[in-house]
């Protein structure tokens, strides 16, 4: 029968082999975790543990609007304001676009970059405009993108600009599994960018293709922020959570206009509130003849298209 | 020793489980790999892969510049000219007067939101006077031959019917910066918006309702002004279709777009 | 008993994983090689964020979730093993049900984990914690996907956990602490890969994705591919557990023990008192019975390496051990396999006694071991009480045994799904073709390609003809040789893995809602990241089997804690 010596031998040298290739294992775990340290500033305790926006007692939000202040500070050298605006009674907000008058212009997309400090590495935009054969088919597959003619409008087609369309009822309110995107009372669907795990289920069951992921940490230049922020809206974003147009909530729910429809040369967006039956938004909807993008998926928007004549 | 293994249990004999000279070869291999591979971790950049991309736009590339020959109160008052003359009643009512403010030269100071309002033409009273009336040519298909003194000053291309561009549908006969609407009314150059909606009813309704024309400032009129523009400020009296702007920059893809295919000949893949 | 002795279970089996020969320990140093360069990959994208993989806000999801997609079928289709056992009763699938479900809890496992690689923000998981997150029950898809799914991966380490358990105390289970749980488990599995179905067929504004056929498809081929994968695996496992170093050790045959009556004596009541000790059921039994039963039953003292039957013979007695340990093992091509490591109190050769078949396998004495030896009859008479009965037939149902009409009765349940999945799939493209309603423009992209871009159209037509082709070898009779059948199980897998991933999860976002067209291509980053999740559920799965296997064989049992 085996000495004990010699199975105590075979053990050892066995458990030697073994230790070495788990310290070897071990020492290609540490190596492969190594890009961990370049993560930089990615959460913190407290954004860690910040709780639900809605679960926030008015407090708490102050100090998470200073904590937000604080961040932009320190990445951006430039205290921003942030604030926390809230929905106003009997407001319902309502967008119309005047497609006989759009000209292509993009200026609508640059505007919004701006005002909302979207990501210009790649630049995040939150309307995208289609240029559309004149063919009676109003097929947006045959819509182009990435028109860039020397001049615009064109001959032979129409511009179509499409952004979130603040539907009544929102598919990617639906989807969300941790409610971290909602309808507010104004009809603005916002995004809570401390609670969005992203997901990007939300993208998916966008039927407008309205809303953008963070793929990469945001990059704006400090000197093209806008210091005039809202926590729902247009405070800087961090890498991986879902941003999408929010009707500029810092500027209309302080009773301006969005930036998108300052900026048009041609007057062709026009802002409202629906419930005010003299807003321009009420005399186009009882006026014109409006139609809205996709009526067949059902999710009532928000955002209207119509014809001057 | 062959038989003496097989009745115990696997875990109480290691030794007899890796009996085999393969076990040492394939553990060394095992280990020189992850040392490899751990090599390999640590001289690999971290973040690879990330593209720097130049801004699309610009900072300032969003003003709004002018497109015609009109001039606003605001440029009128940047490169000091008087603004006194401007008649605050062609559009306020009598009976509740706006407040009007001086400044030192007891010029008149225009509010903020009157910057953009187009309150004059070049001065064609500078080269024609009062009670002269332009004598006006017309072509074979008789359309009004602008002289060639006007040549960049001018171009006429009012609708889409000639007729549309004779001087006088609009100006004075004799005083070229008086407005008349067709049916004779007389206007100042002030109200040149009633002029243009003596003939486009429809445009001026939805004007006056907020439903054409550039919005700004505030839609919440209990929050401040909305900012409005009349006719002249974006179109050209004289041409006043818009002209071409230059498109800003489209799409900014996260990824290089591998290439642009063909067009489809057909290009009706939806049919 | 009770938490120490489970603790000492767990911390046996946790030792057996590391235990093995060369192959094993190249398999699991390559696939944990392969886990840490998908850790590395990972560590680069949580850095630099999604931005390095291929996907966009065009196509924003990639083939982190194809490949969730197909794996949740995967971890579904272990119930196509569990079905014909517990609800059709066959006897020939019932040992492999334990590689099925283990096979479901490594798929869940990888889920989970391509899931967690394809969020931006993994930080943030607690939200969707029910009570300390906020969790959008039932209103949003994923979150019947996070329940079911977890609930799922619960159900299966508990049975699993629980029947290891038992055969490791060679203590029959207790019907009441797993069949629910088995019955659960089946309409679970089905849930699981209807909600995930739902995922895609929820969203009204992709076209694509919004056909109520496509649940139906989701299980026909989670069907098809789930049970090829277990057929591979098995044999894997039959190959494994085979060691061809142990012929060598093969004694000449010759008379056993048995027929040498070496060392025998008649049996006595006391035996069967000594056999009660490990065999609490006997007490049961009448000493009338017992009296009957002892005629013609003798003990017989062997010494280590005696064989007691030989594989094939022709004897009908029956044996339980007394004292000491017997080794079954099994010829099968030219290799031995240890099928059961037997101590007191368990039974061995009963089934050529109850049926008269030849041996199935050899048994040898693996230390100085005693046996209660029983003649046909005697066996028979023990058998008519109703608790030996039970223990004995349930012991005989407890073999690892993966006899090749098992693989064979899988092979059906593929070939009726694969025949399934492919007539529902040309459903689904006669609907989209027939009609030129607009909708078609994603399968036109995905079949034929659109306004020149047909990155997928190779993958389709790969799909396509890698299922109709194992359709059609699984569909003849040349498929029942092991070589053949192999063939078709890997086309399945493959062509199905294609299907759900990028003839599934891509084609939906190409063209975007507004007519974009932005092709999908993974990139390195996102392979290695994938290649790293699909080598960690191996290693689980592998691992999973590593420590099952000795435990079903009786290798690892409570009666050999040293």
């Amino acid at each position: 029968m085996a000495s004990d010596t010699t199975d105590n031998g075979m053990s050892r040298r066995s458990f030697l082999r073994t230790s070495t290739v788990l310290s070897a294992g071990a020492a290609a775990i540490a190596a492969g975790l190594a890009p961990l340290r370049k993560l930089g500033q990615f959460t913190s305790v407290d954004e860690f543990v910040q709780k639900y926006y809605k679960e926030l007692s008015p407090e708490e939000m102050k100090a998470v609007l200073a904590r937000i202040e604080d961040e932009v500070q320190r990445q951006y050298g430039i205290r921003p304001h942030v604030r926390d605006y809230k929905p106003m009674n009997g407001v319902e907000f309502v967008y119309a676009l005047n497609l006989t008058r759009c000209v292509g212009c993009r200026k609508c997309v640059h505007a919004c970059v701006a005002e909302n400090n979207q990501s210009r590495n790649p630049e995040i935009q939150y309307i995208r405009v289609l240029r559309m054969p004149n063919d009676g088919t109003f097929d947006v597959d045959k819509g182009d993108h990435n028109y860039a003619p020397k001049s615009v409008p064109e001959p032979g087609v129409f511009y179509m600009p499409v952004q979130c369309h603040q539907c009544k009822n929102p598919p990617c309110v639906k989807v969300c599994p941790v409610k971290a995107t909602w309808q507010e009372p104004d009809g603005i669907t916002v995004v809570d960018y401390n609670w969005c795990i992203g997901c990007r289920y939300c993208e998916a069951a966008c039927p407008y293709w309205a809303r953008r992921f963070n793929f990469t940490d945001p990059s704006i230049p400090p000197d093209q922020l806008n210091l005039n922020m809202s926590y729902l809206g247009n405070r800087p974003r961090r890498k991986g959570v879902m941003e999408k147009c929010h009707f500029c909530i810092q500027r209309t729910r302080a009773g301006r206009y969005p930036a998108c429809v300052e900026v048009c040369p041609t007057g062709s967006r026009k802002f409202g509130n629906i419930l005010d039956p003299d807003s321009e938004v009420s005399y186009i909807l009882r006026n014109k003849r409006v139609l809205v993008l996709k009526a067949e998926v059902g999710t009532l928007p928000r955002f209207f298209y119509y014809f001057d004549v | 020793m062959a038989s003496r293994g097989q009745g115990q249990s696997l875990d109480s004999v290691p030794s007899r489980l890796n009996p085999n000279p393969n076990t040492s070869i394939v553990l060394a291999i095992l280990t020189a790999g992850f040392v490899v591979l751990a090599y390999s971790f640590a001289r690999v950049p971290a973040r690879p892969g990330v593209v720097s991309r130049p801004l699309l736009v610009p900072p300032g590339a969003l003003a709004i510049v002018p497109g015609t020959v009109r001039i606003s109160a605001g440029q009128l008052m940047k490169s000091g000219g008087d603004v006194s003359g401007l008649d605050c009643y062609a559009c306020h009512h009598k009976e509740s007067p706006p407040e009007v403010k001086f400044d030192a030269n007891h010029r008149i100071v225009l509010p903020r939101e009157h910057a953009d309002l187009i309150i004059s033409m070049r001065n064609c009273a500078e080269c024609h006077p009062p009670n002269d009336p332009v004598k006006l040519d017309y072509d074979a298909s008789g359309n009004v031959i602008v002289p060639a003194a006007h040549q960049g000053l001018l171009s006429m291309a009012h609708g889409h019917t000639l007729r549309n561009n004779n001087c006088y549908n609009c100006h004075d006969r004799d005083q070229l910066d008086q407005l008349h609407t067709p049916d004779g009314a007389a206007l100042k150059f002030e109200q040149a918006t009633l002029l243009c909606a003596s003939c486009h009813g429809p445009t001026y309704r939805d004007w006056m309702a907020g439903a054409h024309g550039r919005t700004g400032g505030y839609w919440d009129r209990k929050a401040g002004p909305i900012k409005r523009e009349e006719c002249a400020s974006c179109h050209d009296p004289h041409a006043p279709a818009f002209t071409g702007l230059i498109p800003m920059p489209g799409p900014h893809p996260l990824h290089p777009l591998p290439r642009t295919p063909a067009p489809s000949v057909s290009n009706d893949h939806g049919l | 008993m009770g938490m120490r002795s489970y603790l000492r279970f767990l911390r046996r089996c946790a030792g057996v994983s590391l235990k093995g020969d060369w192959r094993y320990y190249a398999w699991i140093g390559v696939l944990a090689a392969l886990c840490v360069t998908g850790l590395n990959a990972y560590a680069k994208q949580f850095v630099a964020g999604l931005e390095i993989t291929g996907m966009s806000d065009q196509v924003s999801w990639g083939v982190y979730i194809a490949n969730f997609t197909f794996l949740v079928g995967m971890a579904a289709a272990a119930v196509m093993l569990v079905i014909p056992v517990y609800i059709y009763k066959n006897e020939d699938l019932h040992d492999l049900v334990i590689f099925g479900e283990l096979l479901a809890v490594a798929a869940i496992l990888m889920c989970l984990a391509f899931v967690t690689v394809d969020l931006g923000r993994p930080d943030r998981f607690w939200h969707l914690i029910p009570v300390i997150g906020v969790f959008h029950f039932p209103g949003s898809m994923l979150s019947w996907d996070v329940l079911v799914l977890n609930g799922y991966l619960l159900l299966n380490v508990y049975i699993c956990g629980y029947l290891l358990y038992c055969r490791y105390q060679n203590r029959k289970p207790a019907k009441w602490f797993y069949i629910p749980f088995v019955f659960t488990a089946i309409f679970w599995a089905i849930s699981i890969h209807t909600v995930t179905a739902f995922l895609y067929v929820g969203l009204g504004g992709r076209p694509f994705w919004n056909s109520s056929i496509v649940g139906p498809r989701f299980l026909a081929s989670a069907f098809t591919a789930g049970p090829a994968f277990v057929i591979l695996a098995l044999q894997v496992v039959r190959r494994a557990s085979a060691t061809a170093g142990d012929g060598a050790r093969r004694q000449p045959r010759g008379d056993t023990a048995a027929s040498r009556r070496q060392l025998h004596r008649p049996a006595t009541a006391a035996d069967l008192d000594l056999l009660a000790l490990y065999l609490p059921e006997l007490e049961s039994v009448s000493p009338e019975e017992r009296r009957e039963c002892l005629a013609g039953a003798t003990i017989l003292a062997v010494a280590a390496g005696d064989v007691l039957l030989y594989q094939g013979a022709l004897d009908n007695d029956a044996f339980f051990v007394l004292k000491g340990r017997v080794v079954v093992r099994r010829e099968e091509g030219g290799r031995y396999r240890t099928t059961r490591n037997i101590g007191p109190g368990e039974q061995f050769g009963e089934v050529s006694a109850l049926t008269g078949t030849p041996r199935a396998a050899t048994a040898t004495a693996a230390e100085p071991t005693e046996v209660l030896c029983l003649p046909q009859e005697s066996l028979r008479s023990l058998m008519r009480n109703p608790k030996m009965n039970e223990i004995i037939t349930w012991r005989m149902g407890e073999r690892l045994m993966i006899s090749d009409r098992s693989l064979l009765i899988l092979r059906a349940i593929v070939q009726v799904s694969m025949i399934i999945n492919v007539f529902l799939l040309a459903n689904e493209i006669f609907t989209e073709f027939y009609n030129t309603n607009g909708h078609d423009v994603s399968w036109r992209y995905l079949v034929l390609g659109l306004d020149g871009y047909h990155a997928l159209v190779p993958w389709f037509w790969t799909a396509l003809t890698l299922n109709i082709g194992a359709m059609v070898i699984l569909m003849l009779p040349l498929s029942r040789r092991l070589k053949w059948l192999n063939l078709a199980c890997l086309m399945c897998i493959f062509g199905i893995w294609i299907e759900k991933g990028m003839g599934l999860v891509i084609p939906g976002f190409v063209p975007t809602p507004l007519g974009e067209m932005v092709e999908y291509v993974p990139t390195w980053n996102e392979t290695l990241v994938c290649v790293g999740i699909w080598a960690f559920g191996l290693l689980c799965f592998t691992i999973f089997l590593r420590m099952s296997v000795p435990i079903l064989q009786g290798e690892l049992s409570r009666a050999n804690e040293a």
